[in-house]
C-alpha cells in the first residue's frame, strides 16, 4: 500500500517567546518542528508499513526552512521525502497550502491513503485535511484516534468532540489524525545518520503548475491574557465561613464552572 | 547556541532531550530515592544508538563524532543522576583506543548493545590524584596475570560486566609513572569484590571500592603495552573529562530552567520574584556562564574530533563547567528559598549531584595544576 503523509513543520510553539511591550510572538529565529500531530500521521504510516508493508511517502510545504523536517522525516523511516519549497508559501493560507499539497501527491503518482495531522501545532486551523481530500475528490475521515486498514478499507475511530464516531470508507482515502492515535517513535541514532544521505527532492510551483496567490493577512497575534478577577471571599473568622462558601458557590455557578 | 550546530548534531540533540524527557525526567525524582542504576532506561537508551556513540558501527556504536558525545551526555544530565546510564561507555574509551581488535570485538558491543556496563579502576585508598602511587599489583605467573590490591570511588564498579584496571607491573620503575599497566577485567572473577558507597549525592550512578585478592586476569587481557599504562590514563582523561564536563553542564541548565520557572511564577510583595533586579542578575550571570561552559566544551571536543586532543583544553573545559555547575545549582537552591532546601522540589537534588563533580576525575585543584603548568611552562611542583 501507498501511504503519502502530509508534514508541517511549525513553529515549537513551547519556545515561542513574546515581545512584552506589543504581546506579538518573536517569530524571527524561533526554534520550529515537525508539527505534533503529522508526526502522529507519519508514526501511523510507518506502523501500517511495518505491519503489512508498502510504502511511505511524505509531502511538505514551505519556504527554505523545511530542509530540517525533511531529515527528520526520515530518520523517523520514511522511504521517501518531497519538499515543495517556495518563498511564496510562507504567508500562504489554507487554501493554497491545500492546493499544492494536493499537487505534489498527484505528482507523486499512486496513492492508497493519505495521512495528515487533523490541525498544525502553530496555525491549528483544521483546514488542509479537508481542502487537501476536496482537491482530490476523495473522502476525508476527520479527527482519527485509531485507524485500521482491513480489505481494501479504512475505518477509523473519529473524535468530533460530541462524541467518538466509527467511519469506514475504501481506499483512496484522507485520514487525519489526532494526538490521542499512538505515541510516535524517538528515531536511533543510525537512523538520524543515514537521513543526512537519503536524496533531497524539491518540488517548485513551477513543476506541480500551481500558482500561489491568495494570501493571508494576519491582522494580529497577541499572548493570551488571563485577566484575574481578584473576587475575595471573606472568611476570616468562623461566623462568615458559610456565607463565604455559599457565594464561591454562587460565582462559580455564574462562571459556568459547576 | 544550537544555531551553532549543524543539522545532523541539531537532530540527535532535540531526539536525545525527547528521549529523556519522555522515559527519564518524569521518573527521575523517584530513581534518585531507590538509588539504582537505570537499567531499563539504559537498554532503551542502546537500543536507540545512545550508548557509545561515538564508537564505529562495527562495535556497536554509531561512528558519530565527540561533539555528539558531549551533547548527549549533557542532555542525559538534565535529569540529574539518573542520567549516568551514559557512564555505561567509561571503560570503552581506553579499550577503543589501546586494545586490540579481539578486545574490542568482545568488550565494546556488551556496552553499547546494552547487556552491560563498564567501568575503569584508577583511584586507590591512598592514591587519587597522584596516579604513580598506586599499589595495587600485578604480576605474572604461569601465563596470567595475578593482582592484588584495593581500588576506591570506581563508578560502576559493583556492576559493570567489565573494568579496566591499573595495576604496577614494574615496582622498581623509575619514575614510578613508568611502571603502571592497564589490564581489562571481566566480573565474575574470582578474588574480585566490590561494595557500594553511600554517597551524598548522584545516587543513580553506583560508586565502589573493589578489593583483588590473587585475581586471575588473561595474558591476552593486558591492555596495549606493558608499562604503558600511565600514558593510556593521560588519553584516557583527555577525553573524559570533556564528559565530565559536559555532565555538569546538563546539571546547571536543568537548575537554570527550574530556576528561571520557579522566579516566573513566585511572587513577592506583589509580584513575581523574577521581576526584582537581585533575581534576574542572578539568572544572567548563570545562563552567561552556562553558555561559556558550553562553548568551552564543544571545542574541546571538536579538537578532539580533529584529532588535536588537548590536555589543558580539556582541564579548562572540567574546571570551568563543574564549578559554575555549582555556582549556578547554589544559586538555584537560593532562588527557591525555602522550597529549595526542601525534597519536594528538584533543585535539592541536583545541588547535591553537582557537589561531586569538582572531585571527580581529578579536582578543581589538579585542573588548575595541569592548566599552571602548561601555561608557566614549568614541570616541577
Amino acid at each position: 500500500m501507498d501511504i503519502v503523509v502530509c508534514v508541517k513543520q511549525s513553529y515549537d510553539v513551547q519556545q515561542l517567546k513574546f515581545d512584552p511591550s506589543t504581546g506579538e510572538p518573536m517569530l524571527a529565529g524561533a526554534p520550529k518542528k515537525m508539527s505534533d500531530m503529522d508526526k502522529r500521521a507519519l508514526e501511523e504510516a510507518l506502523k501500517i508499513k511495518e505491519a503489512s508493508g508498502g510504502k511511505v511517502m511524505a509531502v511538505t510545504a514551505g519556504g527554505s526552512d523545511v530542509k530540517e523536517v525533511v531529515k527528520e522525516i526520515y530518520a523517523m523511516g520514511a522511504d521517501e521525502v518531497y519538499a515543495v519549497m517556495d518563498d511564496a508559501l510562507k504567508d500562504a493560507d489554507t487554501t493554497a497550502i491545500a492546493k499544492v499539497l494536493a499537487a505534489a501527491i498527484k505528482k507523486i503518482g499512486s496513492y492508497d491513503l493519505i495521512l495528515c495531522g487533523a490541525a498544525s501545532t502553530d496555525g491549528y486551523s483544521w483546514q488542509i485535511p479537508a481542502k487537501i481530500a476536496a482537491n482530490l475528490s476523495i473522502p476525508l475521515l476527520p479527527n482519527a484516534v485509531s485507524l485500521k486498514v482491513e480489505n481494501g478499507k479504512v475505518v477509523t475511530e473519529s473524535d468530533l468532540g460530541d462524541a467518538v464516531y466509527v467511519y469506514s470508507a475504501s481506499l483512496p482515502v484522507v485520514v487525519s489524525v489526532m494526538l490521542e492515535i499512538n505515541e510516535p517513535r524517538i528515531p536511533k541514532l543510525s537512523a538520524i545518520l543515514k537521513a543526512s544521505r537519503k536524496p533531497f527532492n524539491q518540488l517548485s510551483l513551477s513543476d506541480l503548475g500551481v500558482e500561489v496567490d491568495a494570501k493571508m493577512e494576519v491582522l494580529s497575534a497577541r499572548m493570551p491574557k488571563v485577566a484575574r478577577k481578584n473576587v475575595v471571599f471573606d472568611a476570616s473568622d468562623a461566623a462568615k465561613v458559610d456565607e463565604a462558601i455559599s457565594k464561591l458557590v454562587e460565582e462559580l455557578h455564574k462562571e459556568n464552572l459547576i | 547556541m544550537q544555531r551553532f550546530l549543524d543539522e545532523e548534531h541539531r537532530m540527535l540533540r532535540n531526539a536525545v532531550r525527547e528521549f529523556v524527557e519522555k522515559e527519564l525526567m518524569p521518573e527521575a525524582k523517584e530513581l534518585d530515592e531507590k538509588g539504582e542504576f537505570p537499567w531499563d532506561v539504559f537498554r532503551k537508551a542502546a537500543k536507540l544508538g545512545y550508548i557509545g556513540a561515538s564508537l564505529p558501527e562495527e562495535y556497536g556504536g554509531a561512528g558519530m563524532d565527540y561533539l555528539s558525545e558531549a551533547i548527549i551526555t549533557e542532555e542525559f544530565m538534565r535529569a540529574g543522576s539518573p542520567g549516568a546510564v551514559v557512564t555505561a561507555t567509561l571503560g570503552c574509551i581506553p579499550v577503543f583506543y589501546f586494545g586490540t581488535q579481539e578486545q574490542k570485538e568482545k568488550y565494546l558491543p556488551v556496552v553499547t548493545s546494552g547487556k552491560g556496563v563498564s567501568g575503569i579502576a584508577i583511584t586507590e585508598p591512598n592514591a587519587g590524584s597522584d596516579v604513580a602511587a598506586i599499589q595495587t599489583s600485578a604480576v605474572k605467573r604461569d601465563g596470567k596475570w595475578v593482582l592484588n590490591g584495593s581500588k576506591e570511588f570506581i563508578t560502576n564498579g559493583n556492576i559493570a560486566s567489565w573494568l579496566v584496571i591499573a595495576a604496577k607491573t614494574d615496582k622498581t620503575a623509575q619514575p614510578a609513572y613508568k611502571g603502571i599497566s592497564n589490564f581489562i577485567l571481566e566480573h565474575p572473577t574470582e578474588g574480585f569484590a566490590a561494595s557500594p558507597i553511600s554517597k551524598m549525592g548522584m545516587h543513580c550512578s553506583p560508586t565502589a571500592s573493589i578489593s583483588l585478592k590473587d585475581v586471575e586476569v588473561p595474558a591476552e587481557n593486558l591492555l596495549g603495552a606493558e608499562n604503558m599504562g600511565f600514558y593510556q590514563i593521560a588519553m584516557f582523561f583527555n577525553v573524559s573529562r570533556v564528559f565530565t564536563a559536559a555532565a555538569a553542564l546538563g546539571l546547571a541548565q536543568r537548575c537554570y530552567e527550574l530556576a528561571l520557572d520557579y522566579a516566573k511564577q513566585r511572587e513577592a510583595f506583589g509580584r513575581p520574584i523574577a521581576a526584582f533586579q537581585e533575581i534576574q542578575f542572578k539568572l544572567a550571570n548563570m545562563w552567561t556562564e552556562i553558555q561559556a561552559a558550553r562553548l568551552l566544551i564543544w571545542h574541546t571536543a571538536k579538537l578532539i574530533d580533529m584529532g588535536q586532543p588537548d590536555a589543558a583544553f580539556s582541564s579548562a573545559a572540567k574546571v570551568y563547567a563543574t564549578e559554575i555547575a555549582n555556582r549556578v545549582a547554589y544559586e538555584a537552591v537560593q532562588i527557591h528559598g525555602g522550597y529549595g532546601y526542601s525534597k519536594e522540589y528538584d533543585v535539592e537534588r541536583y545541588y547535591r549531584d553537582a557537589r561531586m563533580f569538582t572531585i571527580v576525575e581529578g579536582t578543581s585543584e589538579i585542573q588548575r595544576l595541569i592548566l599552571g603548568r602548561f601555561l608557566t611552562g614549568r614541570l616541577k611542583f
